[in-house]
């Protein structure tokens, strides 16, 4: 069972190795990310009549952003080495279920990924200081939520990979996927604004896994009040793991006809 | 000598776009402690398939494949521990260097830092990769990635080895080069299941060889005795006459 654990370890392990690889570019694209986005919500857009704590709100709700925008690059990876390369065939050989070597891909993904999300929060408290306040900030719940976020999103790219047949048919992933899950997923509002304006829609924004994951940080980055209950978001970006988990492993073993 | 393996009747149906698709029909035989088992067959005929199934790669249709009397999907980890496996694919991650990827097998297979060291520098020498290391593995040409293709499946010295057309790409020097290094591992007592094209090359390698055509053994036995048996002096005019044989039928 312990070399189970070991192998687990080492193919998720080898997934940050690769990320390793290009860290220092990654680094660059988060900070110019993060400051475009303070400079635009914290500095432009009062002027227009938004609040001067929008920037702070915006800033905090990247932390998951990023992630779904990183993980999401690599479905396209996997769904061509799955059609073709048949690279992953190498990790179902190995002394490990076949279910485990096929999770350990998007936990992989999940902790590269996190590595570099993570960064938004001390960049962006640099740059904005005294205007991102941390009063009700909750070290643990914030760790067990951008974790949770991170696994959510690996779990969730990978069931996209699964129903993918080919390459040739990832274009729609940014129009159909990305842009609604981002637009509808809380970035820019909380979700009790919508459910102020209309109880129906409100519950349907619950059907948006992305509104767990802003919702939950930011409930931990800036205290409860005026989010959806943390606990409660919690269990949802389980609910959705589980889901995601689950459909994404079925369907890619499936197709891979894999013991 | 003692049985290793004992494959029973396996089938595999492949379904695709309503079609179906059946590549092995119920295929049985024996394999063979320390032997090198040869499988040929032309394109098609079944060989990728079945070495798939037995590395527990690929899902049988029906049959089973026993290791100490019990099903190999019954011992799927302890299985794949003692199992080498090259495919006919390099499927490789090729943002690693030599050195890494090594290293990250050694790991997968619980090895410790130690043992790892050790094993690399032995496949190092052994593959002449000692001076490509640090080369990232898509700067690598084909054949050296085929050396190291080869030299990862055995890196975790596993007791039964898969070749699946290991020498294909390869120029005739590093060819030889890796035909000593597969009767050395049948020396140190190793099972090699080896699928080939080559014919000489089954016919020098290959304690056994078996034929497999549209998903069917043909023959299975010593090279030696199935020239004898089919009145052929060379293992290619034996194969095509099973080839031609079996499509006349």
């Amino acid at each position: 069972m312990k070399n189970i654990f070991i192998t687990f370890f080492y193919l998720i392990y080898k997934e940050i190795l690769l990320f390793a690889k290009v860290y220092v570019s990654k680094l660059i694209d988060i900070f110019i990310i993060v400051s475009t986005n303070i400079i635009i919500f914290t500095y432009l857009m009062p002027s227009f009549g938004l609040k001067a704590n929008y920037g702070p709100f915006i800033v905090i709700g990247l932390i998951p952003l990023l992630t779904l925008f990183d993980v999401i690059s690599r479905v396209y990876s996997l769904v061509g080495d799955i059609s073709e390369n048949k690279k992953i065939s190498f990790i179902l050989t190995l002394p490990i279920t076949s279910t485990l070597a096929l999770a350990s891909i998007p936990i992989g993904w999940a902790a590269a990924s996190g590595i570099v999300s993570i960064l938004v929060f001390p960049i962006a408290k640099i740059i904005l200081y005294k205007q991102l306040i941390l009063t009700n900030f909750s070290f643990f719940k914030f760790i067990v939520a951008f974790i949770l976020s991170n696994i959510m999103f690996g779990f969730f790219a990978f069931w996209l990979a699964s129903l993918i047949k080919d390459e040739k048919y990832t274009s729609w992933i940014w129009a159909r996927v990305v842009n609604p899950l981002f637009m509808l997923g809380g970035y820019f509002y909380t979700w009790y604004s919508v459910f102020d304006k209309s109880e129906i829609a409100g519950y349907i924004n619950l059907i948006n896994p992305l509104i767990y994951t802003t919702e939950a940080i930011r409930a931990s980055v800036f205290g409860q009040s005026g989010y959806l209950n943390y606990y409660v978001s919690i269990s949802a970006i389980i609910g959705f793991i589980l889901i995601f988990s689950i459909f994404g492993i079925r369907k890619i073993k499936k197709r891979l006809d894999c013991v | 000598m003692n049985t290793l393996l004992k494959i029973q009747n396996i089938s595999k149906i492949y379904s695709s776009e309503k079609k179906l698709v059946e590549a092995l029909k119920g295929v049985t035989f024996n394999i063979y402690e320390k032997e090198i088992f040869g499988l040929l067959g032309v394109n098609g005929a079944g060989k990728t398939t079945l070495s798939s199934i037995i590395a527990t790669l690929l899902k049988k249709t029906a049959g089973d494949i026993l290791y100490k009397e019990k099903s190999i999907f019954h011992q799927l980890i302890s299985f794949r521990k003692i199992l080498g496996f090259c495919p006919q694919m390099q499927n490789l991650d090729m943002d690693f260097n030599i050195d890494e990827s090594l290293y990250l097998v050694g790991r997968y297979y619980s090895m410790t830092k130690k043992e790892i060291e050790l094993r690399r520098e032995f496949l190092l020498d052994q593959f002449d990769l000692k001076r490509y290391r640090k080369f990232n593995l898509h700067s690598l040409s084909g054949g050296y990635r085929q050396r190291f293709l080869i030299a990862r499946s055995v890196m975790h010295d596993p007791k039964i080895i898969i070749m699946d057309e290991p020498t294909v790409g390869l120029d005739p020097k590093l060819r030889r080069h890796l035909w000593k290094f597969i009767l050395d591992l049948k020396a140190e007592g190793k099972t090699i299941i080896l699928t080939t094209h080559y014919l000489d090359e089954a016919d020098i390698l290959s304690d056994r060889i078996c034929v497999i055509d549209q998903g069917s053994i043909k023959a299975i036995d010593k090279p030696s005795v199935l020239k004898q048996k089919w009145n052929h002096e060379n293992l290619e005019d034996l194969f095509l006459e099973l080839i031609k044989e079996k499509n006349n039928e």
